[in-house]
């Protein structure tokens, strides 16, 4: 079974990847390392007083590491799931080539966690019915299997994290059929049960494998400094922070300069050269300073969520907007396997290069190049074993302002496809002809004249809402489609919900419908 | 203008400065710009966008808690600085690595 296959290939690959044995200085569970050379002189044992008090001060990292330890195992996930919800960036929602897809083309871009959307409307197939998509990463899955905090956050720019950069950029799909696994042969049969999964294996409609090159670039200096002023406020962090800390430094300050006074001459003992035992104090270290917290900072948990959320926030703007200017350019190799409704299966190679054309990141250019091919050979030669080359191209602009509460974007796209062959369908027994009263009395499979070109035109807005639902809207016109030779205007209507940002807030639960 | 804030020996990032005094903070680094400063639980108002805003406070009596947030390309040499008359007070001294909380103590004398 190709899905457990995959499923089986990523999680043999994740622990490899990952692999957990010496504590690194960004697994440290408490310390600044951005005190300049610090943690050498810690390790080396001449780190001066002044040196090892500043790597205790809660300030920077120390101040997320507080809040982590504050709030808890789910600490991290609170973060991630507030820098998942300001990245709205992302494609939950089948491939083009899939069934119910109201996509022309593939974003540059793909969601990060497990995401499951559920989505209504055909664009290049005959029929309409529900696809729900579980969307992830091997990031995210990595995250999920060793812990979120193994694998720490990094920012789009930051080049110190080559194994979350590989893992993130390895994409996959699992494509569910939730309303067709009634089998039938007339088109749209969504009946009462879209939307819902069953489980069962006649779902299964296909799987992606994806890989991301980004084409990354230094940012001039200019640049940078103009991105960061173009981004939203920061003063809600810096609340939050404020908050968490300014009994700390009224009725906790006494407490806290004895700990860190107390916790710098522990730095400078042997135990602390090597970095087992430097974790080890530091450990002890970041539950004292929990305590102190508890005993000064009412409702300590609390504003310790809301740091971590507020910091999520402000990480994911700054990706997003940084993307535009470190991945101005991403190609992406992609791997499409799926069973069609009534149709034999097939796989599909794409090849796909987006591109970001302002600073801002409000336009963007994609361009999708696709060749389809069935897996197995036709019977009887009835059709060439190739059956299709696909080439899109689509233009997506952002509409509103980060700041509001809900993303407008438009977009247009034109989708070309050329059919080297007549479509080949797959009637299961029992199903009537097309077109006729037959019963069929065994599976055959039928050509329909369509070789030739099918070209469609969409336009269409979406509505990212800050919670992951996006919501697209949407108008088609297709010359034919590559099971019938009239042409069609279509609308569309799609609601998808982003699980990123649902498995985000707890670890381990995937299951939904 | 002179240099108000005084350094205290502990715990780290603890500085006096009489009250009623202005304090105008300033970042030095290849692309580092402060976005927000909270001083006593509240936002500096930003102004004179888009060149670099005057993050300027006023001491107040009591020990407070400063919060600035600084976005910089990772691993540039950082300074969160006083600005003083042609000089620039240290306050803290970084290699960024991400945008955290810098949070200093300022006791109002």
């Amino acid at each position: 079974m190709p899905m457990r296959s995959l499923i089986g290939v990523l999680m043999l690959l994740i622990p490899a990847a990952t692999g957990q044995a010496q504590p690194t200085a960004a697994g440290l569970p408490y310390g600044d390392l951005s005190v300049p050379n610090a943690l050498e002189h810690i390790l080396a044992g001449t780190a001066t007083l002044e040196e090892r008090r500043q790597f205790l001060a809660v300030s920077g990292r120390n101040v997320e590491r507080l809040a982590l330890l504050a709030a808890g195992a789910t600490g991290y996930n609170i973060m991630l799931k507030a820098v998942e919800d300001a990245r709205l960036d992302k494609q939950p929602g089948a491939t083009p080539s899939s069934e119910g897809t109201t996509s022309l083309v593939s974003k540059g871009a793909v969601t990060q966690i497990l995401g499951l959307a559920v989505e209504q409307g055909a664009l290049t197939r005959s029929d309409d019915k529900s696809v729900a998509t579980f969307r992830g990463d091997a990031l995210s899955v990595s995250r999920l299997v060793v812990g979120a905090q193994q694998l720490p956050y990094c920012s789009v720019f930051a080049s110190g994290c080559p194994v979350q950069s590989a893992l993130q950029n390895l994409t996959f799909s699992l494509s569910f059929d939730t309303a067709g696994s009634q089998n039938s042969s007339s088109a749209g049969a969504g009946g009462s049960n879209n939307g819902v999964l069953r489980g069962t294996g006649q779902e299964f409609s296909g799987w992606t494998l994806r890989y991301d090159f980004n084409v990354r670039r230094k940012i001039p200096a200019g640049d940078f400094i103009a991105q960061v002023q173009s981004l939203p406020s920061a003063d809600k962090y810096a609340q939050a922070a404020a908050a968490l800390l300014a009994p700390l430094g009224s009725g906790g300050f006494a407490d806290y300069d004895q700990w860190v006074e107390s916790y710098a001459g522990q730095l400078a003992s042997p135990a602390a050269r090597t970095m087992r035992g430097l974790a080890s104090i530091l450990t002890n270290a970041g539950a004292d300073l929990v305590a102190i917290a508890r005993a000064h900072v009412p409702d300590l948990d609390k504003k310790a969520a809301g740091l971590l959320t507020e910091m999520g926030t402000y990480f994911g703007n700054r990706d997003r907007a940084f993307e535009t200017l470190v991945n101005r350019v991403t190609c992406s190799a992609e791997y499409d396997s799926e069973q069609p409704l009534n149709e034999p299966r097939q796989s599909t190679g794409r090849l796909i290069v987006s591109a970001r054309l302002d600073p801002a990141g409000k336009h963007q250019l994609t361009f999708n190049s696709a060749g389809t091919w069935y897996d197995q050979a036709p019977p009887g030669g009835a059709v060439r074993r190739f059956r299709d080359a696909q080439a899109a191209l689509q233009l997506d602009v952002g509409l509103i302002s980060d700041g509001s509460p809900v993303g407008v974007s438009m977009s247009a796209g034109f989708y070309f496809q050329w059919m080297a062959d007549n479509a080949l369908l797959t009637i299961p027994s029992g199903n009537l002809a097309p077109g006729t009263s037959i019963s069929l009395p065994g599976d055959a499979s039928v050509l329909l004249a369509t070789k030739g070109t099918i070209a469609i035109g969409q336009i269409g807005l979406t509505l990212n809402f800050k919670n992951g639902i996006k919501a697209p809207i949407g108008i088609s016109y297709a010359n034919r489609t590559d099971l019938l030779t009239a042409s069609t205007v279509r609308g569309h209507f799609g609601l998808s919900y982003d699980l990123d940002s649902l498995f985000a807030g707890f670890r381990g639960g995937t299951s939904g419908h | 203008m002179a240099c108000k804030l005084t350094k205290v020996a502990h715990p780290p990032f603890t500085f006096s400065g009489p009250a009623g005094q202005d304090v105008t903070l300033t970042v030095t680094g290849t692309a580092a710009v402060i976005t927000s400063v909270n001083y006593d639980g509240q936002p500096l108002p930003q102004q004179g966008q888009p060149a670099p805003p005057p993050w300027t406070f006023t001491i107040k009596p009591g020990r407070k808690v400063l919060v600035v947030i600084v976005v910089n390309q990772p691993g540039d040499l950082t300074r969160i600085n006083e600005k003083c008359n042609g000089t620039a007070n240290l306050l803290q001294e970084l290699v960024f690595d991400d945008a955290f909380p810098r949070v200093f103590f300022i006791q109002g004398t």
